[in-house]
């Protein structure tokens, strides 16, 4: 059973004649533990489909389950945790009274807290940044935090939004591998939506990919490149191979389209 | 909220490499408060400025501690400055808390905002420290107690700063940080505590600053009509009456309303430094 | 950032021309508070020296409009002094300051602090250096301009972004031509800021520093005294003529920002 299942999604904004067709006819199910990329240009509706998913916007048409429950429902159980493209830190709040918001929001006990926010500071390796305020830290670390933050209620699914779409090329390169450690340990279900081509093909086991236009999936790409992935994958021929092949179905869809 | 700042390491506070930046600082300030001094003196020798004018600061010193049948003249001006405080806290606490509360009302709700905030907005325009003498005057006549009319200022004044101010801080909340509480379910209370009020709270500090100094102003102005008995205004309605006998005593009291003025504000001050901890230096 | 990308569902909101966001909601706002005082006024009969009705104010202002109109008239030829003066010299040591970075850092601080004084308890010593006519009103309009004035524009001509000074830089553009042509625009909004903050506060300094003495022809002292014999319906019609008085100046100074500034929005 599926941990994700959309059904002929669609969302269409605005009134009858001055409408903008976000996303049509989406169909997509993701299994438990998958790490799952949509990837496209801006403009496919990648990120509306997540934050569908998500409950935080309703479809126009279609169905969507969560862990066999409806978006609603799953929010509101807190299934998942998100990870924005900013890292959405609290200025207020130093860097463990951040990963702890979302624990205290649902009144968990405060001594199951302590040990879980350690656990991951440490997983994203902020341990000794812990009493630090966002703007003392770097991009990166913000955004290693606001991971922390989506993982310390242990959700079972991670929606994750271009998280480091406004990291350097370098430092997204490191979070890409932090990342994939953090799946291998934690086995959550990830759904991660990027604009890059080659950082969809180096974390998932399946890159769909979507055309603007309207927005729809043009395609699902299955990455068969072998887990641990490592900095040498990123030099392999079926990396690339992989690559091409996703952007052969982005240039295909825009000529089609033309 | 958060931006991406492309640093590599985290910014640790750095030590001044020659004075620590308070020190260097407070040597600049006594250098221009003696320069002030001399300035003073030697414009008063060179223009032959008479004491009337412009006393010798030997003179305004000698005003605070010239005794007189109540007590030295510093201890009069000093608790006639803290019965104008009073005033003056008494409205900033009223009008702070008042405004508070309708900024918290018109952010959840909407339709209260829509309905008062253009009163509330047209209540800036009327000039009430130009009201001040009707103000006293009529409560005076309806018997309240003097220090009402003063207070009722205060109250005004620091009512409108706060009322946008907070408004303001509750509303500019992050839409990403709105969307975040809304995946963890949040409830409203939890929203408004653990985000828009800490949100808010710097701008609260920068509302709270200006009322502080208007909230002193007009306290000291609704004392200046007829009749009124206590109060630093009285003292320096008093003190340029008998300005010509008696010329430092009229810069005293000008000199405890001011410094009134500055106590006031920098408490606030410091109180904004001690809650709202997190703001970098900018 | 594509429509469909966006979370910006609803539409834009409709462009009205700055005349109706600035002039028709005040208005409305204006007409119905007249209507809700003489409201109250009729429902709870106050006195007549505590809270006059607005038809008995509009009738004091009726027998008395030459003399409350020339008066303020001189009273907003202090402010309108007081605000040249204060504000053109706060312009003035803003670009001096701004220029010497080392004068920002004494100076800004001092004007900060400045803000805590009540400047409008110094009118007694304006008056004792100046007399008690237009002068020292003058004087204590100007220092209350001064510092928000400057304050503001140190404040404007510093935010120019260090890449627009390096593209300047890249022209090989003189110092000059950078503080006019970037330096400048980038300050505008903040002087225009204090500039409208000061029309308030210029009228309502000088109508407060005639409280401490002042000739009879002047609105402060006019409002004084006859608040002081409870002839509160005339003190109110002199509150506002003040009011209309300080409207315009306001509006003056918008329709200035205007000319000046074309390509502004105003924020929301």
């Amino acid at each position: 059973m599926p941990i994700i299942t959309v059904d002929n999604l669609s969302k269409i904004y605005g009134q009858a004649n001055a409408s903008t067709v976000a996303l049509t006819d989406v169909s997509l199910s993701i299994e438990k533990g998958e790490l799952v990329s949509l990837v496209g240009p801006s403009g496919c509706g990648k990120s509306t489909l997540l934050r569908l998913i998500a409950d935080l916007e309703t479809p126009s048409t279609g169905a969507i389950t969560v862990n066999a429950k409806t978006p609603h429902q799953a929010r509101l159980a807190r299934d998942y945790g998100f990870v924005f493209q900013a890292p959405t830190l609290y200025d207020w709040r130093t860097v463990v009274r951040n990963v702890e918001l979302p624990l205290e929001i649902m009144g968990r006990p405060k001594h199951e807290w302590r040990e879980r926010v350690d656990k991951m500071l440490g997983m994203v390796g902020l341990r000794e940044f812990h009493d630090h305020y966002p703007w003392q830290l770097s991009g990166g670390m913000q955004q290693r935090a606001s991971i922390a933050r989506a993982l310390s209620f242990d959700p079972t699914i991670l929606l994750m939004d271009e998280p480091f779409g406004a990291l350097d090329e370098f430092t997204r390169e490191r979070m890409n591998l932090e990342l994939l450690e953090i799946w291998d340990q934690t086995h959550k279900t990830i759904l991660f939506v990027t604009h890059s081509i080659a950082e969809s093909v180096f974390l998932s086991s399946r890159v769909v990919v979507m055309t603007p236009r309207p927005g729809r999936i043009a395609s699902v790409v299955e990455v068969d490149l072998p887990y641990p992935r490592t900095f040498e994958t990123r030099e392999s021929s079926r990396f690339f191979e992989l690559i091409t092949v996703v952007r052969e179905t982005l240039k295909e869809e825009f000529i089609r389209h033309e | 909220m958060t931006r991406s700042i492309a640093r590599v390491e985290p910014i640790r506070p750095t030590a001044s490499r020659t004075l620590p930046r308070w020190l260097a600082r407070l040597l600049v300030y006594l250098v221009f408060l003696l320069a002030v001094v001399i300035l003073w003196e030697a414009s008063k020798a060179i223009f032959a400025i008479p004491d009337y004018k412009l006393p010798h600061l030997a003179q305004i010193g000698e005003a605070f501690f010239r005794p007189t049948p109540k007590g030295p003249t510093w201890l009069i001006l000093l608790t006639d400055a803290a019965y104008t405080m009073l005033e003056a806290v008494t409205g900033f606490v009223v009008g702070g808390i008042t405004g508070f509360l309708f900024a918290v009302l018109f952010v959840h709700a909407p339709v209260t905002r829509r309905g008062l905030l253009p009163f509330v907005i047209a209540s800036q325009t009327v000039p009430i420290i130009a009201i001040a003498p009707m103000i006293v005057v009529g409560l005076g006549q309806l018997g309240a107690p003097p220090w009402v009319p003063k207070a009722s200022i205060a109250a005004y004044l620091t009512f409108f700063p706060v009322t946008i101010n907070v408004l303001r801080g509750l509303e500019s909340v992050n839409r990403d940080a709105l969307m975040l509480m809304k995946s963890y379910a949040a409830t409203h209370p939890q929203i408004f505590f653990k985000l828009r009020l800490p949100n808010a709270t710097p701008y609260l500090f920068t509302a709270l600053k200006i009322a502080a100094t208007a909230s002193v102003i007009g306290a000291i102005i609704g004392e200046l009509p007829v009749g009124s008995k206590h109060g630093i205004g009285v003292q320096i309605v008093i003190g340029s009456q008998y300005n010509t006998f008696n010329p430092g005593f009229l810069w005293a009291t000008i000199v405890m309303a001011s410094l009134m003025g500055i106590v006031f504000y920098a408490v606030v001050a410091l109180a904004e430094k001690r809650i709202v901890k997190w703001k970098r230096e900018t | 950032m594509s429509r469909s990308e966006s979370t910006r569902e609803t539409q834009a909101p409709p462009r009205n021309s700055w005349l109706s966001t600035e002039i028709v909601a005040p208005f409305v706002v204006f007409v119905a508070a007249i209507l809700l005082w003489e409201g109250l006024v009729l429902f709870f009969k106050p006195p007549v020296f505590i809270l006059p009705a607005p038809h008995q104010i509009w009738q004091s202002f009726a027998a008395n409009a030459s003399n409350l109109i020339a008066y303020g008239l001189n009273t907003f030829l202090e402010a309108l002094g007081g605000f040249i003066v204060g504000c053109g010299l706060g312009l003035l040591v803003a670009m001096a300051v701004a220029r010497f970075r080392l004068l920002a850092e004494v100076f800004v601080p001092i004007a900060v602090a400045s803000n805590s004084v009540p400047i409008l308890a110094m009118a007694p010593i304006a008056i004792v250096w100046f007399g008690i006519g237009p002068q020292s009103k003058i004087a204590i309009v100007a220092v209350m301009c001064f510092f928000p004035t400057m304050v503001s524009t140190v404040r404007g001509l510093m935010s120019t972004s260090p890449d627009a000074v390096a593209l300047m830089r890249s022209y090989a553009a003189s110092d000059w031509q950078i503080f006019a042509k970037l330096r400048v625009p980038t300050a505008l909004p903040f002087i225009f800021n204090a500039f409208k903050i000061c029309t308030a506060v210029s009228m309502i300094g000088a109508i407060v520093a005639e409280f401490f003495g002042g000739a009879v022809n002047y609105l402060g002292v006019y409002i004084k005294t006859e608040a002081n014999i409870l002839r509160t319906p005339n003190a109110w019609a002199a509150i506002m003529v003040a009011c209309a008085f300080g409207m315009a100046f306001y509006l003056a100074i918008v329709m200035l920002e205007h000319v000046l500034m074309p390509w502004h929005r105003e924020p929301s």
